[in-house]
């Protein structure tokens, strides 16, 4: 017989999921939050929030893994779409660019500055969106194909 | 847990495959799969689908005696 040192039945269980999974949620918004808040305060740079940027990369990557080996996209799709794709990735890139305008005009006064630093950082983190996108989607497809011959070879072999 | 062999018989005889029945009850193909292998223990309700999918009642399907369970 295995020995079961969880205390909790199947309801207390449920629960502590959710409440897990909503801790993980407020760590993620308030990291980025605090991210947000000392790049205002202190100007942009990565010295002052490394530990928050490592923590919040280490989050985001384990998801990102755990749910492509798990053969889960999202709650909306099980497969990805291109157009979607490129809707969150214009969607981050321009309210990145817009906080990081804003605060580059408030620190120098110089409006030339801010739509330069606009432009650059929306075209950057637009191609850095999409090209993760696109390499994620391919290898959850993969992942998916790779789940759905095993189930098939399985399915045979029974 | 043990293999679900009932849960196969019964889809097998309804002529169903996999990708089939979750079609059918609205689940990913992986969620059956992982039923059928024992490494999934479905709640009630999709227990419900499956019965009504495969006209089977939960007995025929679910039941386990309680020292199976135990081991």
């Amino acid at each position: 017989m295995k020995k079961n040192n969880n205390v909790l039945d199947e309801m207390q269980e449920e629960k502590l999921l959710k409440i897990e999974h909503n801790t993980m949620l407020i760590a993620q918004v308030g990291l980025l939050a605090a991210i947000a808040v000392q790049w205002v305060v202190y100007g942009p740079g990565t010295s002052h929030v490394f530990g928050e940027c490592l923590v919040l990369l280490t989050m985001s990557l384990y998801m990102v893994f755990a749910c492509v080996k798990n053969g889960i996209w999202s709650r909306k799709s099980q497969k990805p779409s291109a157009k979607t794709n490129v809707t969150i990735s214009f969607a981050v890139s321009l309210v990145a660019a817009l906080v990081t305008a804003a605060v580059s005009y408030a620190r120098y006064h110089a409006w030339k500055g801010a739509i330069a630093t606009f432009a650059v950082i929306f075209v950057a983190m637009f191609a850095l969106y999409a090209v993760a996108f696109a390499v994620t989607s391919a290898v959850y497809t993969r992942r998916s194909r790779q789940l759905e011959q095993d189930a098939d070879r399985e399915e045979r072999e029974e | 847990m043990a293999k679900n062999l009932e849960m196969k018989l019964a889809r097998v005889r309804k002529d169903m495959t996999q990708k089939e029945l979750a079609d059918r009850i609205g689940v990913s193909r992986q969620t059956i799969h992982a039923i059928e292998k024992g490494e999934y223990n479905p709640t009630i309700k999709l227990c419900l689908k499956i019965c009504w999918a495969l006209d089977a009642r939960l007995d025929d399907l679910f039941w386990e005696d309680e020292q199976d369970e135990e081991e």
